[in-house]
């Protein structure tokens, strides 16, 4: 009878457990099947939401730039993630960095409420030395701006000739000192005593200590040194500079570039150059670039500098003249001669200039008029004689495939690396530096503040 | 007892035969399924991968500074078809231009190139597969 039951349980129990077996195979089997998709899924998700950040980030970017010195002042701006995001209002912050020994543009977009558990993803971006504001992609931009335009010409990169269409700088930028102290090299008088101490030698001797020219073409000595950009070779006189990426150099005194009967040739290597001018600019022949990849851009008066308008163009203050503030509430400082016009052209030659200008103050074109391919920024656009030359303000050629302007005028330098923000990478603050996360996991339950 | 034995030994082949029946099902699904996975997420790489190549076109002129329409003829195909996208129909209406595309693996999509009245421009892939709307959109010429 035992032996009887034993073989029943026996049978009986290796079916159930046969089955009991197979069931928990298929239903381990079904739970890996599913959690396994829905991983894929989630990864899916997390994929498409990290692309469509970086997209989301990069308008945000282009917007947070129009305040690029607020940036510089280290501020944080809130700005709106717009019309690339589902939820246009919803609000991300950028901010300008140092990570790494390196300048960057940090992005924060929220994602849910951080009092739920919300998270940020951090973006950033390089943010190249030399940076410059969008008005650069401006035709001529004016804070204070004159009443004739006749005799103004805007041609866009095609030759199309468009109306002339100024607008109106509502700020002057590089008005923040951190622009003008945060630079690759400076020129000024000391950098000839030790030259062959310095670093960026070859690039430095590119400029000169040029009095002279001050002493031959103006009636009076002037305050500040002066400096001219460009070596004489044969029939020309040639600046080239051959950097890794965009330069800014900072010359502590008045620049002069061209000469009315010899072109300056400046090559950057494909790269952007910066000349940042605590006084006056004079281009007083063509300037061209080595190579179409080359830009050049001038910055004239450093911050704090005052100038007079300079209705004749001789570079001294006549009583008529009226002063120009130094676009703070401070009073007039600066040499007599005053910081930040950059006079354009002379009587004589019509040049040619391949290059961006910005004035603090005024652009004084001479009287036979030029042709001028970049952007034109300044107080006020002053042209000489009663009846001025043409002046022609073209979009600035066409690239190559490296570089890159799609569209309209000059664009910024540096923006070979901030076109495209890098892939996302996110970030965590520990004892107050940012530090990469190795999972490249979202920062769950994180919120902004995290990050201070 | 015999016939409660009996009963039960169906009852165990009966269940044993429907768990191996699910198994198969849940298995082939999922052999279904896991490249369906894969599949979209190639989906938003190509995609992603062909707005870049837009966008790289706008860059260097290709699609010229006026409109979005006047880049020279083939140009952008021939640069999405390097991407292994490849157009079959590109139409123009007003300031939108539309490419659909097919891509390696036979997925419908398009590209839609847009310019707004401030001069902005948009580059939006859109594709839909299994139900699932995979859409990107960004700026066609990125930050300047």
């Amino acid at each position: 009878m035992a032996m009887t039951l034993w073989r029943v349980f026996r049978r009986e129990g290796l079916a159930a457990l046969l089955v009991a077996l197979s069931s928990a195979a298929f239903f381990a089997f079904a739970v890996h099947a599913v959690v396994g998709a829905a991983g894929v899924s989630a990864s899916l998700r997390h994929r498409l939401e990290i692309t469509r950040g970086k997209y989301i980030v990069e308008d945000v970017v282009r917007r947070a730039l129009t305040r690029l010195e607020e940036l510089r002042a280290g501020a944080r701006l809130v700005v709106a993630e717009g019309q690339l995001s589902s939820f246009p209002q919803r609000e991300a912050w950028v901010e300008l960095r140092t990570m790494g020994g390196h300048r960057a543009l940090v992005c924060g977009l929220n994602r849910g409420e951080p009092s739920r558990g919300g998270r940020t993803l951090i973006y950033r971006s390089k943010a190249t030395r030399g940076l410059l504001p969008p008005e650069f992609s401006w035709a001529l931009g004016e804070l204070e701006p004159a009443e004739s335009k006749a005799g103004l010409v805007f041609e866009a990169r095609d030759g199309e000739v468009r109306s002339p269409v100024a607008r109106k700088l509502e700020a002057m930028p590089f008005r923040a000192e951190k622009s003008w102290s945060d630079v690759d090299f400076s020129i000024h008088r000391d950098c000839w005593d030790a030259r062959e101490g310095q670093t960026h030698t070859l690039a430095m001797r590119n400029f000169r200590p040029a009095d002279e020219l001050a002493l031959q073409n103006l009636a009076t000595p002037t305050g500040l040194e002066n400096f001219e950009l460009g070596n004489l070779h044969g029939s020309r006189v040639v600046a080239a500079f051959r950097g890794e990426r965009d330069l800014v150099v900072r010359v502590k005194g008045h620049l002069w570039l061209g000469r009315p009967d010899r072109k300056l040739i400046v090559g950057t290597g494909g790269r952007s150059l910066l000349i940042l001018v605590d006084g006056n600019v004079r281009i007083r022949g063509s300037v061209e670039m080595l190579s179409e990849n080359d830009r050049l851009f001038l910055v004239a008066g450093r911050p704090g500098y005052g100038a007079f308008r300079d209705r004749d163009g001789d570079g001294v203050r006549d009583p008529s003249e009226i002063l120009l503030a130094p676009h703070v509430h401070a009073p007039v400082l600066g040499p007599v001669e005053g910081g930040g016009l950059i006079y354009v052209g002379d009587a004589a030659s019509r040049p040619h200039i391949d290059a961006g200008l910005l004035a603090s103050q005024d652009v004084i074109v001479a009287h036979a008029g030029a042709e001028i391919e970049g952007a034109v920024l300044c107080r006020s656009l002053l042209r000489l004689g009663t009846s001025p030359g043409a002046l022609v303000i073209r979009g600035r050629r066409r690239t190559g495939a490296s570089s890159i302007p799609p569209r309209g005028f000059p664009v910024v330098p540096g923006t070979e690396e901030l076109e495209r923000v890098q892939p996302p990478e996110l970030w965590q603050v520990r004892n107050h530096r940012y530090e990469p996360l190795e999972s490249s996991a979202p920062i769950a339950g994180r919120s902004s503040e995290a990050f201070d | 007892m015999i016939p409660a034995r009996k009963l039960r030994l169906v009852a165990s082949a009966v269940t044993l035969g429907v768990v191996t029946a699910c198994g198969i099902y849940v298995n082939v699904k999922r052999a279904h399924l896991a490249p369906e996975l894969r599949s979209r997420s190639l989906l938003v790489d190509a995609l992603e991968s062909g707005v870049e190549t837009i966008r790289r076109a706008a860059r260097d002129g290709s699609i010229q500074p006026t409109g979005i329409a006047s880049d020279a003829p083939g140009m952008l195909h021939e640069r999405l078809a390097a991407d292994g996208i490849h157009v079959v129909e590109d139409r123009i209406l007003g300031a939108r231009r539309t490419l659909e595309i097919t891509l390696a693996d036979a997925a419908r999509a398009r590209f839609e190139l847009e310019e707004q009245a401030n001069g902005l421009r948009f580059v939006t892939a859109k594709a839909t597969r299994a139900s699932l709307e995979i859409e990107l959109r960004a700026l066609l010429d990125g930050v300047r």
